[in-house]
């Protein structure tokens, strides 16, 4: 029996050879069922080199698939099922796998030892850059990147279950059956495309049929309950906190480059599970001998499969054994340590000869199946700094019960219990620990398992541990000579086991000879620690679908439309999208758009969306008295109808964020904050809320998004508004002073907001509606402003004006400023407890020395002042010994004509007129500026109050 | 990690935000003559325990409470979780 | 009557794809609702004879007279009502003065139906929560691809998901990616 389909061929290329091979083949299968041996070339000495392995243990059949100009590198060979058209290139040579320039190193290998780029490639230094370095990277690696994108689709998904079983042979199928019939919601994952295991390799009777039977019933089974999810192609590769697991489902091998496949290639899984049951099986061992890594020289038990699932006839070959498993291998010779016996060398570069014993005599052989012993996959039961345990017996690591993950068991071979009996057994036991009770367990192989442990065999020839990169029993000992002994050191010194394959086949073997060589045992020797992934998982299936434009969300005002339609340019704030300028045409760059906004605004009037700032409803019967904690002016005292500028402090007394709140009722203020920390101050909020102040009647939601809102600014913007605003509600200056807030209707009794603020320092209103009348509002403002010439101005302008009137922001607000640095210190009420007050008043935040917020203008007005510069006493030393602030906010005035800036200056507030140097070396521009009031435009608030 | 939230069961992680020992909760006296110094320990001075730790997480993406959880720094174990709140309340 | 003109977020989305219907809602107003501190009990009871159905314990919503109530948050409710009437929160801020506050915040929220035999195929790569297991009237929030979601089981097959306004076409196109994955 097998599981290849004669009947469905399918063409692939190999290196540029057209191929045959058959649905169920792997490419490994399929490159086997065309007598190819030599498939790639080794890491370091370029040796050729075969298919080792039949599963993701395999060390030596890495390749890239191509598809027109995508590369999908370092693919082991037996994990790729075949499909029509796969184009597949080996690895690692040139200029071809069977002519490579680089088996050179294998004639050099003396040289290159372990640790021999600790001790070469030092002298001359020059050559370090321009030589060594390109030579090092060109040699390095084995598989090539295309740089070309990546067509394919990776995706992420969440998945729940009581159980999850990691392994789909005898003991997790049958812990999948007896969980499953007793209604339990199970997840099986099995990194291969076909469930079954090893009863797919091995050939058993189970219950007087063949293995094949009852693995084809079981399935039929499982298949039919719907609370049993089937995962093939999928490899769980991380144990992480909480019982939950990363699991990679491979969907398909073809590469997307055409666009015509549907659906994702990859998908990443997270599940949560209750408890698990590991499954994962054992992997076999090689032995190292003298040049044991010829093609043709393979794992016993990938022999095995090879011959039993994919049906190769390998023809006559030999065996090298210490232990029982490869009694059912079609092998014609075994030659068995634990007689004594083991091969002292083998012949045939490119391809195996021959094998000379210890005896000396010499044995024809194209084929090789080595089996050292059996390593049950422990991985999973390591991830979390467990640990496993020596088994004498069995020669092997088994996992450590005392220090399992949580509500995890381990069974069958991962558990060192090699027979199929015992995996039945096992996967009883466990269900039966999770109270699911089962019946009998079908008949099954119970041939003990025996082994002799035999690791390496000593001597002047190189003999492979690590396969994959070419790591010899001699690189393990000289590491150890060197005094690199600890198990840590020799992994990084000699990088056994740092592959692609992380060691499967060879920490072990790896671990006895440097055991032996330190006179300690295995045990005592100990092993480095495994951490996830237990198999390669690709950055595309962790990035999953948030690549390109699903990198991060956007958020839209409800005026974007809008503004696309009317030339903006977009900055990203967080997550929003803001118009920075809209530019008009003829207009050349961004300083045009925004000195005439900026300069129309002041001239008429403009119109921007602030809807991104943070609107937050407070309401509640200590609203005032909340609002008290967390600002540092008093707003309990606010009155209804009115708006007051806040200043939030962290509590080590630096300025947080700022905005106003205004009241509509007794138990009801809206409170705004600035776009950037909406988040952060609601997060701030509810921490005060919930676990400061408790018992206050106080309650707090988000109304950012519910409310458009529009700042209206200028000379005419009353002008504009009454145009909108229904004429039963009165914003005359007499009737809504500056600084006032109303519930208000506009065009003809739409809900609206109302509000007399500003940032620009114009007369100005903001005005606010429900987001679904957002688009259409705007539209009408412009409509209605269109007499007064107006024009939307975004952040820049917006930045520009609030400059202009000495307001401080986000670059003022920078985390390590205080209240009393940005002249607000009159804002910190004297008579009430807040956030922050009481470390505001340390002794280094307080004094006449402090930095404190001012204006500066360049003396020569066609100088350009920079931002960040620092500013230096005339004469002194341009240094930090000297510094005497920095700059934080500049700007081109427009209606000013030349640049200004806002600052921190020492003591800045005694220093007006004083004159410095504004030095900065980043863009290489010192100039002197003088020190001026920072409120440049309309210093007395007369345009505010019109 | 997942954390198991009081009123809502078990969720993941990823829907909280960190904020950092639960001792913030108890903020201390303002008008105490030794506010200076109990604000300074308050806001810098931290044990680092190896084991249990008690520790504020935010539900942001979920239903904004604030909760209380003591998990081992070193397993990873979560054995306790409560409403901020109701911790507050009672101390 | 109001003159300006509503947009909905996302202009009446509809679209079939293999096995699910995603489709906007509109034509309803959220209210938040917010028990008075200390008055909780007193607050419940008068607001279950309103909504005709008691408050609806953590992670479900119910069905009332006036539409669905959404546990959202400690004390914290969303009403769902089948009107459009954007004053409706000061009408029951009238209505429940002293005993709850309320906020609009239906423009605040984008709606969608998902429905269909894929629709748990689909939601599994969106949404981290046990939405298989829990039962119709679940209610939860959590992420969806960096995004919030409050999401409801109203039938078998059947979810209605409520994003933040700003985003919801980065959601909706999110949700579009996800459905040609899973295909």
């Amino acid at each position: 029996m097998n599981l290849i389909d004669k009947n469905r061929p399918f063409n692939f290329k190999f290196d540029g050879k057209a191929l045959q091979g058959f649905e169920g083949d792997t490419l490994a299968s399929a490159l086997l069922r065309n007598k190819i041996q030599l498939v790639g070339r080794s890491f370091k000495y370029h040796r050729p080199r075969g298919i080792m392995g039949a599963g993701s243990e395999e060390s030596n059949a890495l390749m890239e698939i191509h598809n027109q100009g995508v590369i999908e590198p370092n693919r082991r060979a037996n994990m790729i099922k075949l499909f029509d058209g796969l184009d597949v290139r080996s690895q690692n040579r040139m200029p071809s796998l069977n002519f490579d320039v680089m088996a050179i190193n294998d004639f050099l290998s003396p040289f290159l030892a372990a640790g021999f780029y600790y001790k070469t490639f030092m002298w001359p230094r020059a050559f370090w850059e321009k030589l060594y370095e390109p030579l090092i990277r060109n040699a390095a690696g084995l598989g090539r990147l295309s740089t070309n994108p990546d067509p394919d689709r990776y995706d992420k998904g969440f998945l729940h279950c009581d159980t999850l079983i990691i392994g789909a042979g005898p003991s997790g199928l049958m812990s999948a059956l007896i969980a499953g019939r007793s209604g339990a919601r199970v997840i099986i994952a099995d990194e291969d495309f076909e469930m079954g295991g090893r009863l797919l390799s091995d050939p058993q009777e189970i219950d007087g049929a063949s293995g094949y039977e009852w693995v084809s019933s079981t399935l039929a089974e499982l298949h039919s309950m719907p609370n049993v999810r089937l995962m093939p192609r999928t490899s769980v590769f991380g144990n992480y906190d909480h019982g939950i697991y990363g699991a990679l489902e491979v969907k398909t091998d073809e590469i997307n480059a055409q666009g015509n496949i549907k659906g994702a290639r990859q998908v990443l899984w997270r599940i949560y599970s209750q408890n698990t049951i590991l499954a994962a099986g054992a992997t076999e061992r090689p032995i190292a001998f003298a040049n044991n890594d010829r093609p043709g020289i393979m794992l016993a038990s990938a022999m095995r499969t090879y011959e039993t699932r994919y049906d190769i006839d390998f023809g006559k070959y030999a065996i090298l054994s210490n232990n029982s498993s490869t009694d059912k291998n079609r092998s014609d010779q075994t030659i068995d340590t634990r007689a004594d016996i083991w091969i002292a060398d083998t012949s045939g570069r490119k391809g195996l000869k021959s094998v000379t014993l210890n005896s000396g005599e010499k044995i024809a052989t194209n084929w090789l199946g080595m089996s050292g012993g059996w390593n049950p996959n422990v991985h999973l039961t390591c991830h979390k700094r467990g640990r496993p345990k020596w088994d004498d017996v069995n020669a092997c690591f088994c996992p450590d019960p005392n220090t399992l993950p949580d509500a995890m068991q381990v069974i069958g071979a991962a558990n060192g219990e090699f027979t199929t009996h015992a995996a039945f057994k096992g996967a009883k036991k466990a269900c039966a620990n999770l109270g699911h009770k089962s019946g009998k367990s079908p008949k099954a192989d119970d041939a003990p398992y025996e082994v002799g442990a035999f690791w390496h065999v000593k001597g002047k020839k190189r003999a492979w541990v690590d396969f994959q990169n070419d790591v010899t029993s001699k690189d393990i000992i000289l590491a150890h000579q060197e005094g690199f002994s600890s198990v840590e050191h020799v992994k990084r010194y000699t990088t056994l086991g740092m592959a692609t394959d992380q060691g499967r086949t060879s920490n072990v073997v790896g671990l006895a000879v440097l055991a032996e060589a330190r006179g300690d045992s295995i045990p005592d020797t100990g092993t480095t620690i495994f951490r996830p992934p237990y198999t390669p998982v690709s950055i595309g299936a962790f990035a999953g679908p948030h690549g390109g434009q699903h990198f991060k969300p956007i958020r839209k005002t409800p005026s974007h439309k809008f503004a696309e339609e009317n030339g903006a340019a977009f900055v990203e704030t967080g997550y929003w999208k803001r118009a920075s300028w809209f530019a008009k045409p003829g207009e050349q760059g961004w300083r045009d758009s925004v000195d005439r906004e900026a300069f129309n605004t002041r001239r008429s009037v403009g119109i921007c969306d602030v809807t991104t700032l943070g609107k937050i409803d407070v309401q509640g019967a200590d609203a005032g008295k909340f609002l008290n904690k967390v600002y540092a002016n008093t707003f309990s005292t606010l009155k209804v109808g009115r708006c007051r500028y806040g200043l939030m402090l962290r509590e080590d007394g630096m300025a947080m964020d700022d905005g106003t709140c205004a009241r509509f009722s007794d138990t009801h203020y809206v409170m705004t904050t600035t776009t950037a920390n909406a988040v952060t101050v609601f997060r701030h909020l509810e921490f005060v809320r919930q676990c400061l102040f408790p018992n206050m009647d106080i309650h707090l939601i988000s109304t950012t998004e519910q409310w458009a809102q529009y700042a209206v600014a200028g000379p005419n913007s009353r002008k504009l508004l009454q145009k909108i605003v229904d004429p039963e509600f009165d914003i005359s200056n007499e009737e809504f002073a500056y600084m006032g807030c109303q519930k208000i209707t506009v065009c003809g009794g739409t809900r609206a907001r109302i509000f007399r603020l500003s940032f620009s320092g114009e007369l100005a209103f903001e005005i606010a509606v429900p987001t679904r009348y957002g688009d259409t509002l705007v539209r009408k403002l412009m409509e209605a402003g269109e007499e007064f010439d107006v024009d939307m101005y975004g952040t820049e302008a917006l930045g520009v004006m609030r400059i202009e009137k000495g307001h401080a922001a986000g670059n003022e607000l920078n985390g390590t400023t205080t209240a009393l640095n940005l002249g607000l210190g009159g804002f910190v009420a004297k008579k009430k407890d807040c956030i922050g007050k009481v470390l505001s008043q340390r002794e280094g935040l307080i004094g006449d020395d402090v930095l404190r917020m001012v204006g500066f203008t360049a003396i020569n007005p066609n100088d350009t002042i920079t931002n960040g510069a620092h500013f230096i006493k005339m004469g002194d030393p341009k240094d930090a010994a000297h510094d005497q602030g920095y700059m934080t906010s500049i700007a081109y005035s427009p209606e000013l004509g030349h640049f200004i800036g806002i600052g921190f200056l020492k003591g800045g507030d005694k220093r007006k007129g004083e004159e410095l140097m504004a030095v900065d070396f980043v863009r290489n521009n010192h100039i002197k500026v003088k020190v001026v009031s920072s409120h440049f435009i309309d210093p007395d608030g007369e345009r505010l109050r019109a | 990690m997942i954390i198991n939230h009081p009123l809502l069961g078990p969720r993941d992680a990823a829907e909280f935000v960190y904020l950092g020992d639960a001792s913030l909760m108890q903020r201390p006296n303002p008008k105490s003559e030794t506010a200076a110094e109990d604000f300074h320990n308050y806001q810098y001075l931290r044990n680092n325990p190896a084991g249990e730790h008690k520790e504020l997480w935010y539900h942001e993406q979920g239903d904004r409470s604030w909760l209380v959880v003591t998990r081992n720094t070193l397993s990873h174990e979560i054995t306790h979780v409560e409403l901020a709140r109701d911790v507050a309340r009672s101390s | 009557m109001p003159n300006l003109k509503q947009t909905t977020p996302l202009d009446g989305f509809k679209q079939t794809y293999n096995g699910l219907v995603v489709e906007e809602l509109s034509g309803f107003e959220i209210v938040s609702i917010a028990l008075v501190g200390g008055a909780e009990k007193a607050a419940a009871k008068s607001i279950k004879t309103f909504l005709g159905a008691a408050l609806p314990k953590p992670s479900t919503w119910v069905s009332g007279k006036q539409g669905k109530t959404i546990w959202t948050s400690p004390n914290q409710y969303f009403l769902v009502a089948e009107t459009s009437n954007d004053r409706l929160d000061e009408e029951f801020a009238a209505q429940f003065e002293g005993q709850a506050y309320f906020t609009l915040q239906t423009d605040g929220w984008a709606c969608l139906e998902v429905s269909g035999q894929a629709v748990y195929e689909v939601l599994e790569r969106f949404i981290p929560l046990d939405i298989r297991k829990a039962p119709i009237g679940f209610a939860g929030r959590s992420t969806a691809h960096h995004m919030s979601v409050l999401i409801l089981k109203t039938a078998e097959n059947s979810f209605i998901l409520l994003t933040p306004r700003s985003s919801s076409w980065t959601f909706l196109q999110a949700l579009e990616e996800v459905v040609k994955n899973v295909n």
